[in-house]
């Protein structure tokens, strides 16, 4: 149980969510899967589970463009609470975006880890886990 | 000699001027007068005179008539003409080229009013005026004026001058200069209208910069996605063996490839709006609109209870396109029902204004706002939505603003959450 990963997608397109879940399917160690429509819900969440990180996530994956919070916007209420839990977690932000601004922009960002391009391909995935798996 | 025999005969004796040589080879003019002395008979008894170097004088006289010729030229290249005008007796003194200028015949005594009847009626109290002034200040300002020409051709000519004043520090005259300024004002408005359309084509240009800007935008981030997800539904449909699941994905794919075509579509009817500008205007009446509006909507309105209340008086009609009018109409109070506050009845109001001659419309509803500090830059932009709301698809205020644009006027909005939101549309 200790080993299962979290996972938690923040993303308003629910056919990028179906296939995302497809894709975890076949993974080994994967835990509590949580979806989410915007940076808002997300939070609350984290918020409501601050005092249990067993519940928290390992990785997010998480969109920049969605309604109510957007990406950029859950990473500055993220580091409000981020100090007030035990785990470590693993962002990545993704887009559709080609946009270098974008590429950019995310690369500043400390509690990210990388910027990635949707869709994500199985290999890349298959890295992210072994990464995690292996720190 | 001849000129002594002459005196002799008429016993009157003529100037005249001969050149001699001095020793030092210079030559010199001299100039001889005399008188031819007769006794009571008529009889000549002597002939006196003078003789009087005037080579010097001569020379200055050569050099003022070069000098008054070369004068006379830059005058006629400059298109300027030099005057004197005497304050007492009205009277002119011109030089040749103001008469060409001026269009008078060389030499014709020339008076203030004889002036003043080439000149358009409308301008002489406005000259009489200066006339006064210049007088009374002793200071001559530039101005310009009209002057008819006698083939009725109509010139511009400019005047600078000074007052000459005498020891009374009384004016006594004007002496200045007139120039036909005609060619260089119609240079002058040939370089504006250039200036004019250059601006306008770099305007044009930008525009059109930000459109391919805003496209660019697009077809990155709203096709990309869609096209993503194929791609992502296809690999999984490709690996998957289960066949219920390979149903699943594959009733995916109809709805991607719905989004896809609506983005699509979307993006074709802006590019639409904003390339080919549909000028076919008229007079539409507001409270038409509305009604018309308030038709397409009656099930939306009847369901939510939405009140709907209009205030056309200071501007009750606009000349505009009545498709985009309209769509404008639908869009916006369409969105105001949508975007309510579940815990307040919709109230929406509709009022138009003018200012700066423009005619403004502006829309205000009670609904859930929106943070324009998060969300202001991407307010029109094509799929952003703001609220967890099964419709929202990002589109209407998109094409909104490119018709409103693509007709002169402009789009703003002012809200605060849960308060409300209130659209302001700049017409034209």
């Amino acid at each position: 149980m200790s080993n299962a990963i979290n996972i938690c997608m923040i993303d308003d397109d629910d056919i990028y969510q179906f296939t995302m879940k497809l894709s975890l399917k076949p993974l080994d160690d994967i835990g509590i899967v949580n979806a989410f429509n915007d940076g808002l819900a997300a939070i609350d969440y984290i918020k409501n589970h601050i005092d249990n990180p067993q519940k928290l996530p390992d990785i997010i994956f998480l969109d920049i463009n969605m309604p109510v919070m957007d990406g950029y916007q859950f990473i500055e209420e993220y580091r409000k609470i981020k100090s007030k839990f035990d785990k470590n977690i693993v962002i990545y932000m993704l887009s559709s975006s080609i946009d270098p601004v974008d590429v950019k922009k995310v690369k500043h960002i400390d509690e990210v880890s990388d910027y990635l391009i949707k869709p994500i391909k199985k290999e890349v995935l298959k890295t992210i886990f072994k990464d995690f798996k292996e720190n | 000699l001849k000129h002594v025999d002459e005196a002799l005969k008429s016993k009157t004796f003529k100037k005249f001027t001969h050149h001699i040589i001095k020793p030092d080879n210079t030559l010199i003019t001299l100039e001889v007068n005399g008188k031819v002395l007769t006794d009571n008979q008529g009889d000549i008894t002597a002939i006196f005179g003078t003789s009087q170097d005037i080579t010097e004088r001569e020379k200055k006289e050569l050099e003022l008539i070069e000098k008054n010729q070369q004068l006379n030229l830059a005058e006629e290249i400059a298109n300027i003409g030099y005057w004197v005008l005497n304050l007492e007796t009205q009277k002119f003194d011109w030089s040749d080229n103001t008469y060409r200028i001026f269009d008078f015949d060389i030499g014709t005594p020339m008076y203030l009013d004889i002036l003043l009847s080439r000149v358009p009626i409308e301008e002489h109290v406005s000259i009489k005026e200066k006339i006064n002034t210049f007088i009374k200040t002793k200071k001559f300002k530039k101005f310009t004026h009209g002057l008819k020409h006698n083939n009725k051709s109509l010139r511009t000519i400019e005047v600078v001058g000074k007052v000459i004043t005498n020891e009374q520090n009384e004016a006594i005259e004007f002496v200045g200069s007139s120039r036909d300024i005609t060619e260089e004002l119609k240079i002058q408005e040939k370089i504006l209208a250039t200036n004019k359309s250059l601006e306008e084509s770099a305007i044009k240009l930008s525009a059109q910069n930000k459109q391919l800007a805003e496209f660019n935008q697009i077809s990155s981030h709203n096709l990309r996605a869609p096209v993503g997800n194929l791609k992502a539904l296809l690999s999984l449909y490709n690996d998957s063996e289960n066949q219920d699941e390979r149903k699943e994905i594959f009733s995916k794919f109809e709805t991607v490839i719905d989004h896809l075509s609506l983005t699509l579509d979307t993006l074709v009817e802006s590019l639409k709006i904003k390339n080919i500008p549909n000028k076919d205007v008229q007079k539409l009446f507001f409270k038409d609109t509305l009604t018309k509006t308030k038709e397409i909507l009656t099930a939306e309105i009847l369901k939510t209870g939405a009140i709907i209340k209009s205030d056309f008086s200071i501007k009750n009609y606009v000349k505009y396109n009545q498709i985009y009018l309209e769509s404008i109409f639908l869009n916006l109070i369409g969105n105001a029902i949508k975007y309510r506050s579940p815990e307040r009845t919709p109230k929406i109001n509709i009022t138009s204004d003018i200012i700066d001659n423009k005619v403004i419309l502006r829309i205000k509803d009670n609904g859930l706002g929106i943070d324009l500090k998060k969300h202001g830059h991407k307010l029109f932009g094509l799929n952003k939505v703001f609220h967890r709301h099964p419709e929202a698809q990002g589109i209407g205020l998109f094409l909104t603003k490119a018709q409103i644009e693509t007709m002169g006027g402009s789009i703003y909005a002012e809200s605060e959450v849960n308060t409300g939101t209130t659209f302001h549309i700049i017409l034209n």
